[in-house]
């Protein structure tokens, strides 16, 4: 079982965007890096290009300050008086031997405390003069060194470059000497000691793996070692123990020779053009004096390399700082691979955590669906989801079963309306626009039902409840429904046989009832008849003598009749099964009513109290079914005294029950209000609890008499009055029986079917009188002429055609009693009809009138009298025939 | 710009966290060591391989001679004091109330030394009675004592320096000195003038002739002997001298370690190459 779209598309889509994001994310993650390296980047070579020059500068005064310093001790040693005579004297070439001894002496202590290597005198064409060695005297310097010395000469004190003497490398610091009028006559050259070589300072402004300073001459010749003299003998830029100084020329080789590890011995070093930096040590014409490279450039060994570079003028030679770029963006190169190396984890990590998400959230849409399925399958009712078109989204399984189809797949996405909700319970199609089920999505509301149909795949249809929710997203909107339903065919079977059972219980109850009352209405009507028989033989005898006395026996007769006809009346009621008929009824009226029918059917020593209430407001009862109620109440009470003494209470009157009192109630659900309570009292053995919960249940009693149905009848009667039955019970000192009914809004009139009006009504015309029986024809007649008419009567319905036949246009009315010999009053009626469409017939009948008439609606009776007729009947009936309109 | 700076900040972050891996040892507190020059150059070259192999360690080695280095010492100013000489009286009390440690980590032997020129004309041998005069003045010219026709330039060491000692205290004895004509305050600028000249004498710790300043053997009563290191360990070359580190007794224990590590086989190769005999003999050739 799957869902249709619910979801479906917002998770794929979800699932794209997701992908988007995390791309996204990783190339944001990709620039901000990209960003931040660049930055170091810049930062760096910012920061290298800073050390470079304060390297270098640092060296090209180092280089200064030395040069000075020595050349004022030279100086100082030149201007030295004692040297003065001395020397003077040997340059002019008049010096003794023991004068070029001394002064070989006196510079010996002068100079070489000072770390010099060596001292000459030389004169002013550059020759030594004077040395230590007598071996040199007379000779030349070092050809390297004629320069310098020729520069001396001219008046200015200098430090030589490096030159070549002997295969070693030399410095010379050269100080002229004057003559007394300050004349230059010679040149003092003292020989530099290792260390103050400009080598010594150069290669202190190495720093870091590859950062070198270096010396070089206007040629780009090396006037100091380079850092790297391993590294080019290896590539054969120099021969093994060469030393870079004076022997190479910084060249660019055009390609890296380390990094190729190439003897470079095959290649023209000398057609090389000069490194970026020994070319640009000096402006050239029309470009400004450049003092580091822009970018990275080749040095001597190809390597690339950053640089700054100075030229001093003074010593006529460029300073040059260089570090290998490699050196230089080292730490960017590692932030780099760190950073690309973070990269790459983020990206795995993500595309991991992605795919694992992505599982997770799967597994658990899995694990949701299966709780669903399992939550879905395991009801024993149908559950389907329909969406705003109507169309199935999703059944579950017992909804397939009930609807009889094989599988889910048969409803999904068909318009259900039309396949299982098409037709109504009578037969009649069941549109769209109607369904109830529409009708709940339209409304946004839930709806319950009971009365409808759903029909199987066969064609076969069965009753359903469901009950329909309609379905929001988040934002509120209708996205569809979910119904629920449930076979109730069964049910229904049920519940109309458990209707007819109750029905059975109530007209077995009654039958019971009357089989208790026909014992004591026998007994009463014997006694009643005896009183009769007794007082029409007295009538009888003494009608003659004493006719007042005969009246007087003639009235009690009279009462006895009412008493009869009372009985009678109520017999009927209680022997029909009555249908249901509401109306407005006075509870204390109807008890007052069955007052005799209950004084006749209990014990002698039982008093009865009543204590009803007055203007009573009227409830909407079957009075039938209210006296019964009254009966069996009243027959138990009876019976639980049992035969001693004791004291029956009915009382009526009016209350407001709240939720809490009708809680304890039995009913169907009295809902809470105003109330008409009719209380049964009695003093007898009461009931424990046990038997207070059972009592209520068909067949069970407590009596050796009796089928038990009493009190379901009664609970059933409650209830279908949608009323309440309050039980107390204590064993030993009696039961109450607390009866409430819903109270009407107005007062109904006391008694039943009486007739607002006057007693003195009278009325005129001329009525037919139709009765089998002779007594009853006279004194109804008898009793319409006191009321004003003048009769005709009829012995039965063929007479009373007959009659009226001829005599139709003087009779107003005619009282016809239903059953009679030959023609009954229907047959009899329908006749007349015939004869007067308009005929006002008043029916009277010893049953009530519901039974009575019920042939006779639609054929516009004008009234009905239940018999036996009492004036205020009589009156009333033809009052409403003659005056109202057609019954 | 307010980017700028984060990106910087964040890439300050990343370098700082670089930085870190790379961030040096903590230095430990520097060793001091100070006197005679002749030890010097040992000294230096085993400072250096002393610190290469206890990275972090700093080991300064300056000279001034025997008796500077001592009266450092005894200041406390240096930690270990080099001497090539004898210490003199009032040294030793004021070492002995210190506490100082002495160690002897080499021999040195001195001799007269010469220049090139002197040397190949002839003169291999001078006797002490020889060197005296030429010190005191009385023989002046090379050819009176068989070498070439030059004025001899005498050259010397400044007072109180270790080969200084050594060598008056050799060539004098108690008697009354005479001064050269040119002092030189290391034996790096004696060997530079008798290098450059062609007339100079000068004596020098073995170790420091080469091939162009030549030793000369010394003439006895019963020869000539040479200056070797079998003849300056058998006793029988008087210009011989321990060389001598002594050590304050608060010293650092790098210091003390140092100290040790001059003293051990491990800076033998180190004492020969700055022309130094080790106390002992190679056990085996």
């Amino acid at each position: 079982m799957y869902f249709l779209g619910f979801g479906r598309k917002a998770e794929a889509r979800g699932r794209r965007y997701g992908w988007l994001l995390a791309l996204g994310f990783l190339a944001l993650a990709a620039a901000a890096s990209y960003v931040a390296l660049s930055q170091i980047k810049r930062h760096l070579i910012g920061e290298t290009f800073s050390q470079l020059h304060a390297v270098n500068n640092w060296a090209a005064r180092s280089l200064d300050r030395q040069t000075t310093r020595m050349i004022e001790q030279a100086g100082v040693l030149a201007r030295d008086a004692e040297h003065q005579a001395l020397m003077a004297r040997t340059l002019s070439g008049h010096a003794s031997r023991d004068d070029r001894f001394a002064l070989r002496r006196h510079l010996a202590e002068d100079v070489f405390p000072l770390g010099y290597r060596d001292v000459l005198l030389l004169d002013a064409r550059g020759r030594i003069a004077l040395a230590m060695r007598r071996s040199l005297e007379g000779k030349r310097p070092p050809a390297g060194a004629m320069p310098f010395v020729r520069e001396a000469l001219r008046g200015e004190a200098l430090v030589s470059h490096p030159f070549a003497r002997d295969g070693q490398v030399r410095m010379w610091l050269v100080q002229p000497v004057r003559d007394g009028r300050g004349a230059v006559v010679g040149a003092l050259a003292l020989e530099l000691a290792a260390r103050d070589h400009f080598g010594k300072m150069a290669s202190l402004g190495r720093f870091g793996f590859s950062a070198e300073t270096y010396l070089v001459d206007r040629e780009g010749r090396f006037l100091t070692a380079s850092r790297f003299e391993e590294q080019l003998r290896r590539i054969g830029l120099l021969k093994p123990g060469q030393s870079s100084v004076l022997n190479m020329v910084a060249r660019d080789p055009g390609r890296n020779l380390v990094e190729e590890g190439s003897e470079a011995a095959d290649a023209h070093p000398d057609a090389w053009p000069l490194t970026f930096a020994a070319a640009h040590l000096l402006p050239a014409p029309g470009q400004p004096a450049m003092h580091e490279s822009p970018s990275a450039y080749r040095d001597y060994r190809g390597v690339p390399v950053f640089g700054v570079w100075q030229w001093d003028e003074a010593h006529r030679l460029g300073v040059i700082t260089e570090i290998d770029v490699d050196e230089a963006l080292a730490v960017w190169r590692f932030a780099r691979n760190v950073v690309l190396a973070m990269l790459g984890i983020l990206m795995a990590a993500g595309l991991a955590g992605a795919r694992y998400y992505g599982r997770l959230r799967r597994r658990l849409a899995a694990e949701s669906g299966r709780v669903r399925d399992l939550l879905m399958n395991s009801t024993a009712e149908g559950i389907y989801g329909v969406d705003t078109g109507g169309r199935c989204t999703f059944i579950n399984a017992a909804g397939v079963d009930m609807l009889g189809y094989d599988s889910a797949d048969e409803l999904l996405g068909r318009n259900l309306h039309d396949t299982i909700h098409h037709t109504k319970a009578d037969g009649t199609p069941y549109p769209e626009e109607e369904c109830r089920i529409f009708r709940c999505f339209r409304e946004k509301t839930r709806v319950h039902c009971r009365d409808e149909l759903f029909w199987r795949k066969d064609g076969s249809s069965f009753a359903v409840e469901y009950r329909a929710h309609p379905v929001f997203d988040e934002h509120g909107e209708l996205t569809g429904g979910v119904v629920t339903f449930s076979d109730i065919s069964e049910l229904l079977e049920a519940e109309k046989e458990r209707e007819k059972m109750e029905r059975q219980v109530q007209h077995t109850q009654r039958l019971e009832s009357l089989g208790v009352l026909a014992g004591g209405i026998a007994h009463d009507f014997n006694n009643i008849l005896a009183a009769i028989m007794g007082n029409a033989a007295l009538a009888r005898m003494r009608v003659a003598e004493a006719p007042l006395e005969a009246k007087e026996k003639l009235e009690r007769i009279e009462a006895s009749c009412e008493r009869a006809a009372t009985l009678c009346r109520q017999m009927l009621a209680y022997s029909g099964k009555g249908k249901f008929v509401v109306k407005p009824v006075n509870m204390s009226g109807l008890v007052e009513e069955i007052t005799h029918l209950l004084e006749v059917s209990l014990d002698k020593s039982v008093v009865v109290k009543f204590q009803l209430a007055e203007n009573l407001p009227a409830v909407e009862a079957d009075e039938a079914q209210i006296q019964q109620v009254i009966m069996n109440l009243v027959t138990n009470a009876n019976d639980a005294i049992g035969g001693k003494s004791g004291v029956i209470s009915i009382s009526t009157g009016i209350m407001s029950a709240g939720e809490d009192y009708l809680r304890d109630c039995y009913g169907d659900n009295p809902k809470p209000g105003r109330y008409v309570w009719l209380e049964v009292s009695d003093t007898g053995c009461g009931m424990d609890r046990e038997t207070i919960d059972r009592i209520f249940d068909p067949f069970f009693t407590t009596k050796f008499t009796g089928r038990g149905l009493g009190m379901s009848a009664v609970l059933g009667i409650v209830r279908g009055h949608k009323g309440a039955l309050k039980v107390y019970s204590e064993v030993g000192r009696g039961t109450t029986f607390k009866l409430l009914l819903p109270a009407m809004e107005q007062e109904a009139q006391a008694g039943a079917g009486a007739a607002a009006g006057a007693d003195d009504w009278q009325g005129q015309g001329t009525v037919l009188v139709v009765d089998d029986e002779e007594t009853v024809r006279e004194t109804t007649a008898m009793m319409l002429e006191d009321l004003g008419f003048s009769t005709i009567t009829a012995r039965d319905g063929v007479e009373a055609l007959e009659i009226f036949r001829r005599r139709h246009g003087e009779i107003d009315a005619v009282l016809m009693d239903l059953t009679m010999p030959r023609m009954g009053g229907e047959e009899c009626f329908r006749e007349m009809r015939q004869v007067d469409a308009n005929v006002r017939v008043v029916l009277t009948s010893g049953y009530n009138e519901q039974d009575a008439i019920q042939h006779f609606t639609g054929k516009r009776l004008a009234g009905f009298v239940q018999k036996p007729a009492t004036m205020d009947k009589l009156r009333a009936a033809m009052r409403a025939a003659l005056e109202g309109g057609d019954a | 710009m307010r980017r700028r700076g984060l990106v910087m900040m964040l890439a300050g972050l990343m370098l700082a966290g670089l930085m870190a891996w790379h961030a040096p040892a903590a230095r430990a507190q520097a060793v001091r060591v100070a006197g005679s020059t002749t030890v010097r150059p040992f000294a230096q070259a085993a400072a250096e391989a002393y610190q290469r192999a206890h990275p972090g360690a700093m080991v300064l080695v300056t000279g001034g001679g025997s008796g500077e280095g001592l009266r450092r010492l005894l200041a406390g100013e240096a930690d270990v004091a080099m001497a090539s000489r004898p210490v003199t009286q009032a040294e030793r009390k004021k070492l002995a109330a210190m506490g100082a440690t002495r160690r002897v980590v080499g021999l040195d032997g001195l001799a007269v030394a010469v220049s090139d020129e002197v040397f190949h004309a002839g003169v291999h041998a001078l006797s002490r009675a020889r060197i005296r005069d030429i010190w005191r003045g009385r023989v002046t010219n090379w050819k009176q004592v068989g070498g070439p026709d030059r004025r001899i330039l005498t050259v010397g060491r400044i007072l109180g320096s270790g080969t200084w000692g050594v060598f008056t205290q050799w060539l004098w004895g108690d008697g009354e000195h005479a001064r050269p004509m040119v002092v030189m305050e290391s034996n790096l600028f004696t060997r530079n003038l008798l290098t450059a000249s062609d007339q100079a004498i000068g004596y020098l710790p073995l170790g420091w002739t080469n091939e162009h300043v030549h030793a000369l053997a010394l003439a006895t009563r019963d020869g000539v002997i040479h200056p070797t290191a079998e003849s300056i360990r058998a006793g029988r070359w008087p210009m011989a001298r321990k060389l001598v580190l002594w050590v304050r007794p608060d010293a650092s224990a790098a210091a003390r370690d140092f100290a040790e590590f001059m003293a051990s086989e491990a800076a033998r190769p180190l004492l020969e190459q700055a022309g130094y005999l080790p106390l002992k003999a190679p056990s085996s050739p």
